[in-house]
């Protein structure tokens, strides 16, 4: 399902703060496993996540999503791509804080055109699955960091894809909220989700749930 | 994507357009001030222009085909009857018509009225009707003066301060004797702008008080029923007596609107550097994204929007803003310019005249001025707000996921 | 020169168009002598970037340039007033040499304007930008006809002249009058209606018709895009000698501009605007087949060619209804004909 080939990407290239955030990494996860990206933070974890998850480019490499070389798309069908198949949780959940909860988890929908209805739906069904439903209209700055974070899986599964992927998903959770972080993610599993995540969390890398971890450093793979 | 859903994505984009003007209430509120005030000054020269050129266009479609005036050393002087009788034989001239019109200064008034001769009994009943207004005519046609007239509604009002609203007595220091004259009626204020300061005089009482000799007029109303021989009957005069000078109705038009147009357009050249200016202040303030803004995009972009999407977003902020703006600034330069005929503006059209400031406008709104409105405030407004639209559209998501802020 | 604020207004506007263009030449000047789309560098990326600029630009400039077409028409009747002699836009335009020019340069500014979005939205919706060089380079090519179309406008606006009389469009389209005017008017409208039939028939059959070979093709479809400016021409032609003469309802009044104005009810507008849209589109449908490059592009440009082709057909269809429509008032209402 996700494929990269000797993936590199160099920061501000030909500059003299130029830094290569990751050097020619090779991954691949099978359809429908979860796998976790250990490693010390600026090994190169989110930037291969970000690879993956088509924000950016390679600047040599390839990566193949579900088949598909998406690494040299234009951005309009790196997005329609990108809406397709990707879910991001990213690490400070980055959601837009003067917007209710409904609206926030709607956001990804509004560029595919799905009628109000259909988008309201799949709103609800969401919120009723994460028990967000009597946070609805609040808006996402009066909630709790737990509810963020739900508010911000919603948002990643509303548009019904096939990966997704979490950048520390727990690095502001206490070991209770892991718990209940990591029954989600079973559940999202059984959703017919591949799912990629970054973590240095050993009660993370060490769930059974998980299937492959590979570890990373300075920027490479090395296990 | 069908129809259906390309709609709802056009859609999609408005409301959140919308929503974000609504969220950043401030900022959204000080470019909308800055706007109303740029399009409400615009759209106030050009709506006292164009009121102003329709109205003499309207009052000019009464002048005579071609005036004639006869010149001297460079002046016009009083031209004498002799003209008269060889320009009624130029084939194609229907009527050759002898005036008497001059100005006066009344001393006690410190004003200028324009005197104009006529002959009253041609203002028959049905004329008074059209011409007069109701509760002034007819009442002091048994007045007991030689002579008649009827005045416009400001002079009437001056008239009135010095109780000689009935009977005006005209008196000049090198006079013998006063000549009275009986007020028979004011204009309707609908022709005010013309008839503000007129005096319409008999004939023979104008001549007295303008002094001319018996022979003499001050010129000649030329009538031609077809149009297109105006011109060249103009020329032909000219040319059979070169001492005199013909001014056709369409140049006094043009003169009108130039002179008009002429003044918004040096008014309004005067305003582009302050229009500029404002361009460049909604401009900087529009343009430069605030951090918040900046992560909020980058999020948009992350979950999926295309750049192009985030463009048309950030484009239609400008593009509602700058419209909901013109509409607010064309509405507040109505009011000023036709509830509150425009203070402070009216001098610099009218100017010459202390007597016409009561003068009303006949609203004349045309969707040809709506639409320069727009080509002189939203088509640089928008066309300078791509740029940064653009810049803001293309922020790269990775930024975002990097930057833990 | 006259100063005015509705040549003022035209100048606002005709300087942006200018400087959204000229911008838009420098983005594409960069882009055409930099693009390498195998390159994953940075450099590559924003590029890529930048064609999205681009793109928004010409859109804005193209809606710009009609608006401003339109106000210019309605400008010029207003602009009229000060000029002795001229009493509608094309006592205006005759003013000078340089009135004219200007116009025609608008015309053919906005076929160009159109082929080349229809070939940015073609390329948009291709994953490899097979079109960028081409088209970057079209638009470098374009550029120096709306640098001389700003330069006509200024000496346009800048030799107009109070002083000088000026004719008017009784005298400009009579027949007796030796120029283009003089031309289209002595054009008979019982050669000139045929003759507009007879093409629009003829480009319907050509849109038609296909042949196998792939040159064939293209030699067919350039005629049909030629048959689209002829009818477009004949159209204006017909409208100064037939159709405006049944919206003023007078045998002397023939201008083309007069009816766009409200005394009209605006109905020069949607007459012009399906005429172009007809135009545009038919013409556009003939260029593109150049730009058959590979399979995809052909599938993707076929599709173009048939929604072009099918709003043509309505364009044309609604252009003769607004266009007829007061002929057949006129002629139902006193069973006469001017």
């Amino acid at each position: 399902m996700i494929k990269t080939i000797k993936a590199t990407k160099i920061y501000n290239q030909g500059r003299t703060n130029e830094v290569t955030a990751l050097f020619e990494a090779s991954v691949e996860v099978e359809k429908g496993c979860i796998a976790v990206l250990k490693g010390p933070s600026g090994s190169g974890k989110t930037t291969l996540l970000s690879l993956v998850g088509c924000q950016s480019k390679p600047n040599s490499g390839e990566i193949r999503i579900d088949g598909k070389r998406v690494s040299k798309l234009p951005d309009k069908f790196l997005n329609a791509f990108k809406r397709q198949y990707m879910g991001f949780v990213f690490q400070n959940y980055q959601l837009i804080p003067d917007l209710t909860v409904s609206d926030n988890i709607m956001l990804p929908l509004l560029p595919s055109g799905i009628v109000f209805k259909e988008r309201i739906r799949r709103a609800d069904e969401l919120m009723d699955q994460f028990d967000l439903t009597k946070r609805k209209k609040f808006k996402v700055k009066n909630l709790s960091g737990g509810e963020q974070q739900r508010t911000a899986i919603a948002r990643a599964l509303i548009n019904r894809g096939k990966i997704l992927l979490a950048d520390e998903p727990t690095a502001h959770l206490d070991s209770q909220l892991t718990d209940e972080f990591l029954k989600i993610v079973g559940r999202i599993k059984d959703m017919d989700y591949t799912i990629l995540m970054s973590s240095h969390d050993a009660k993370v890398c060490e769930n059974p749930l998980v299937d492959r971890v590979f570890e990373m450093k300075d920027g490479r793979i090395i296990q | 994507m069908n129809l259906r859903n390309r709609l709802e994505k056009q859609r999609n984009i408005l409301d959140f357009s919308l929503q974000n003007l609504i969220r950043r209430k401030g900022k959204s509120l000080f470019i909308l001030v800055i706007f109303v005030l740029l399009v409400s000054i615009i759209s106030s020269i050009l709506f006292l222009t164009g009121s102003l050129t329709r109205e003499m266009i309207k009052s000019s479609e009464q002048l005579p085909d071609i005036t004639i005036q006869k010149i001297k050393g460079g002046r016009q002087v009083n031209i004498e009857s002799v003209y008269l009788d060889q320009i009624e034989r130029i084939p194609g001239i229907e009527a050759a018509e002898p005036r008497a019109w001059g100005y006066f200064y009344l001393d006690s008034l410190n004003a200028n009225f324009t005197i104009f001769g006529f002959d009253l009994s041609l203002l028959e009943a049905e004329d008074y009707e059209t011409i007069l207004t109701e509760n002034t005519k007819q009442k002091n046609l048994t007045g007991k003066s030689q002579y008649k007239m009827a005045v416009g509604p400001v002079v009437y009002e001056q008239l009135k301060k010095s109780k000689m609203q009935e009977t005006y007595l005209f008196f000049n220091p090198d006079w013998e004797t006063s000549l009275p004259v009986d007020i028979i009626g004011v204009f309707k204020p609908e022709t005010e702008l013309q008839s503000a300061d007129l005096m319409l005089l008999q004939t023979d009482a104008a001549r007295k008080v303008l002094e001319l000799s018996d022979d003499e007029f001050t010129d000649i109303a030329v009538y031609i029923p077809n149009p297109e021989e105006v011109d060249n009957i103009a020329l032909k005069i000219r040319r059979a007596f070169p001492e005199l000078r013909t001014i056709t109705r369409s140049q006094i038009q043009s003169t009108y609107s130039s002179v008009f147009g002429w003044k918004s357009g040096l008014v309004l050249s005067g305003l582009l550097v302050v229009i500029l200016a404002f361009l460049v202040l909604i401009w900087d303030r529009s343009g430069g994204l605030s951090q918040e803004e900046k992560r909020e995009i980058g999020v948009l972009k992350a979950i999926g929007w295309d750049t192009e999407m985030v463009l048309a977003v950030k484009f239609l902020e400008s593009l509602i803003l700058s419209s909901i703006s013109a509409v607010l600034g064309i509405l507040v330069a109505y009011v000023y310019i036709y509830w509150l005929r425009a203070p402070g503006l009216r001098e610099v059209f009218i100017g010459w005249s202390t007597i016409y400031p009561s003068f009303k406008l006949v609203p004349y709104i045309d969707l040809k001025y709506l639409m320069l409105i727009v080509s002189i405030a939203i088509v640089p407004y928008s066309a300078v707000s791509i740029v940064p639209a653009w810049r803001a559209a293309i922020t790269d998501p990775d930024e975002i996921i990097r930057h833990n802020g | 020169m006259i100063l005015n604020t509705w040549i003022v207004g035209l100048m606002v506007g005709q300087v942006t168009i200018l400087a959204t263009f000229t911008f838009c030449v420098l983005n594409a000047l960069l882009i055409f002598l930099n693009w390498n789309y195998d390159s994953s560098d940075e450099k590559q990326y924003q590029l890529e970037k930048r064609t999205y600029l681009v793109s928004a630009l010409m859109k804005f400039a193209l809606v710009t340039h009609l608006f401003l077409f339109s106000l210019t028409a309605l400008a010029l009747d207003e602009i009229s007033e000060l000029l002795p002699g001229a009493m509608c836009a094309v006592g205006v335009l005759s003013a000078n040499e340089y009135g004219f020019p200007y116009v025609y340069l608008k015309i053919v500014a906005v076929f160009l304007f159109s082929t080349w979005l229809i070939i940015n939205y073609i390329d948009s919706k291709q994953e490899n930008y097979p079109l960028v060089s081409l088209k970057y380079l079209l638009l470098i090519i374009i550029f120096p006809t709306i640098v001389f179309e700003t330069v006509l406008f200024f000496k346009f606006t800048l030799n107009l002249d109070p002083q000088v009389i000026t004719s008017c469009c009784g005298s400009i389209f009579n027949e007796k009058n030796i120029g283009v005017g003089g031309l289209i008017s002595a054009l008979p409208n019982r050669i000139a209606l045929p003759a507009l039939f007879a093409v629009a028939i003829l480009s319907g059959f050509l849109a038609f018709s296909d042949v196998g070979a792939r040159r064939g093709r293209r030699t067919l479809r350039t005629l049909e895009a030629l048959t689209w400016i002829v009818f477009f021409i004949l159209s204006l032609m017909v409208v100064i000698s037939f159709i405006s003469i049944y919206i003023y309802e007078m045998p002397t009044h023939r201008c083309p501009f007069c009816f766009l104005q409200s005394e009209y009810n605006f109905i020069g507008f949607p007459l012009y605007g399906l005429l172009f849209l007809a135009a545009i589109s038919g013409f556009n449908r003939g260029i593109l087949e150049w730009f058959k490059l590979n399979d995809s592009l052909a599938g993707v440009i076929s599709t173009t060619q048939n929604n072009l082709g099918r709003i043509a057909v309505f364009s044309v269809l609604g252009f003769l209804l607004v266009g007829f429509t007061p002929f057949l008032v006129y002629y139902l209402k006193t069973g006469r004909l001017i």
